[in-house]
């Protein structure tokens, strides 16, 4: 991926869900410094009572890392229309100036080799290895693990992993987190009869709360093992899956609060994208080419996301039918992970093109924009957007 | 008639209890006219008696007097109950509470 700068100014400001600021910030929810993604730092409560934010991570060299949870880019596929390998990836960049963050800096990918000597190499030192460093590796796989910088999900994520960290850097309030848990732990109550079916000895001594709350702590293999068994997921999978169905279930949320961004986007792309001045035909062609790319993208990426819930909400309504017939909901659990993931990808894909849309028409003058802030706009948003891969999704 | 209530909607309400002979009971799922709750010991299904009343501590509105029931099915960890609720708002109430409430539908944006 190589973002150029409107695109990353754009995500930087936007303060998206595919963004994380691990800067420290002073009491007035400025970062030490300033910088243009500034608005998406957690609000102080007050500025007498509000100790300042310490940087996310410990050790220094990653004192100012943003996180970006952004789809795999190559040069190497650089015609156009032409398929782009995908994957949603995790980056850490170093702005040069942590003052000027948008004026571009290095950045890494966190993949399966990432390792403390990632690090060493990359800033030139040979002795990182250390407790904070340590620590700040196991956040990072955190990080890299989940399929979004949700707010929600993230914070979910620490807690999951028993890591403490300063829930002020996830931009959500305690309550709004409980409020969420609480209806996300509401839908797994079918689930938890299910394991009363499968476990009736624990009828007479078990509350279904209390089953809901071990089926959303995935902790206690006694319940889990036989509800896996009887969906016919491996036990080796059994946390992974069930988890998944708990992230597309939160998910479902995620795109609905995008569902309003993303029409005014595409009635933009349809519409009202075409150029208000006369523009040499080859230019043209070339535009309106890019235009076509990222509306048939964007409009594939968003079936797949409502194919995706559509088998999610009937697989859920069979469950609780009068026939109470498991086996969409079996079916559904077979590619759980595969959906949670893809839709991560789309999440992020559709939040980058949001985040770029708006902050160019947003800087428009009366929201026209001439051809050359055009082009640069859809070429944006065709380089952000990728082809959807249907072959992970479900028949 | 038993089709009819098999092609009910179902609803999911996190907290809803029923209490039957004044012993509450977790309900799992239901339909505008049957429920199905978790079965408790000692109690004989077969033979249940009044007063019937949905419980619902967040809200006033599911928290009535049920005027019937009767069963319909008793599984190892369930019991469903067809049972009637008086007052034509009564679906509306379950549709409001039922916990995917909050989840708007997704269009098709690009038309």
């Amino acid at each position: 991926m190589s973002l150029d700068r409107t695109q990353l100014r754009a995500l930087l400001a936007a303060g998206s869900s595919i963004v994380f600021d691990a800067r420290g910030r002073d009491t007035d929810g400025q970062t030490e410094t300033p910088n243009p993604s500034a608005d998406s730092a957690p609000a102080p409560e007050t500025q007498e009572q509000t100790p300042p934010l310490l940087p996310f991570f410990e050790h220094a060299v990653l004192k100012n890392c943003i996180l970006m949870k952004t789809i795999e880019h190559t040069t190497r596929y650089a015609k156009r229309d032409e398929p782009r390998p995908q994957g949603l990836q995790t980056r850490l960049y170093f702005p040069y100036d942590s003052t000027q963050t948008g004026d571009g800096g290095i950045s890494l990918i966190y993949d399966e080799k990432f390792s403390i000597g990632t690090l060493e190499a990359c800033f030139g030192a040979s002795n990182l290895n250390d407790d904070r460093i340590r620590a700040d590796m196991r956040k990072l796989a955190v990080f890299a693990k989940v399929p979004s910088f949700s707010p929600f999900l993230l914070r979910d994520a620490f807690e999951r992993a028993g890591l403490k960290v300063d829930t002020r850097y996830f931009r959500i309030t305690d309550d709004e987190a409980a409020t969420l848990r609480d209806n996300l732990k509401a839908k797994l109550k079918p689930l938890a009869a299910m394991a009363l079916e499968v476990l009736p000895e624990l009828i007479n001594s078990t509350h279904l709360d209390t089953l809901v709350r071990k089926l959303w702590q995935l902790d206690d293999p006694k319940i889990l093992l036989p509800l896996s068994r009887a969906l016919k997921i491996d036990d080796a999978h059994a946390i992974d899956v069930f988890y998944a169905w708990i992230g597309v279930s939160y998910f479902q949320g995620e795109f609905a609060a995008r569902q309003s961004r993303l029409r005014t986007l595409a009635d933009w792309v349809v519409n009202k994208s075409s150029p208000i001045e006369y523009v040499h035909d080859v230019a043209r062609l070339e535009y309106d080419s890019d235009r076509n790319v990222v509306r048939e993208r964007l409009r594939r990426a968003w079936g797949s996301v409502r194919g995706v819930f559509e088998r999610y909400n009937s697989s859920y309504d069979a469950l609780i039918s009068a026939g109470q017939n498991a086996r969409p909901f079996v079916e559904f659990l077979q590619n759980v992970r595969a959906d949670f993931t893809s839709l991560g990808e789309r999440l992020s894909m559709i939040e980058q093109c949001l985040s770029l849309f708006d902050f160019t028409v947003g800087r428009a003058r009366g929201g026209r924009l001439h051809f050359d802030a055009l082009q640069i706009l859809m070429r944006g948003m065709r380089d952000i957007s990728v082809e959807v891969d249907l072959s992970r999704e479900a028949a | 008639m038993r089709t009819d209530r098999r092609a009910q909607m179902r609803y999911v309400v996190d907290g809803l209890m029923l209490e039957i002979g004044g012993i509450a009971h977790e309900t799992l799922d239901l339909s505008t006219s049957a429920v199905a709750v978790i079965r408790k010991p000692g109690v004989d299904y077969k033979m249940v008696k009044p007063p019937f009343r949905f419980k619902f501590e967040r809200s006033v509105d599911a928290d009535c007097r049920v005027s019937t029931m009767k069963l319909l099915r008793e599984g190892r960890a369930d019991i469903v109950f067809d049972y009637r609720v008086e007052g034509a708002e009564w679906e509306s109430v379950l549709r409001r509470h039922d916990v995917r409430a909050d989840v708007e539908p997704l269009e098709d944006v690009f038309g």
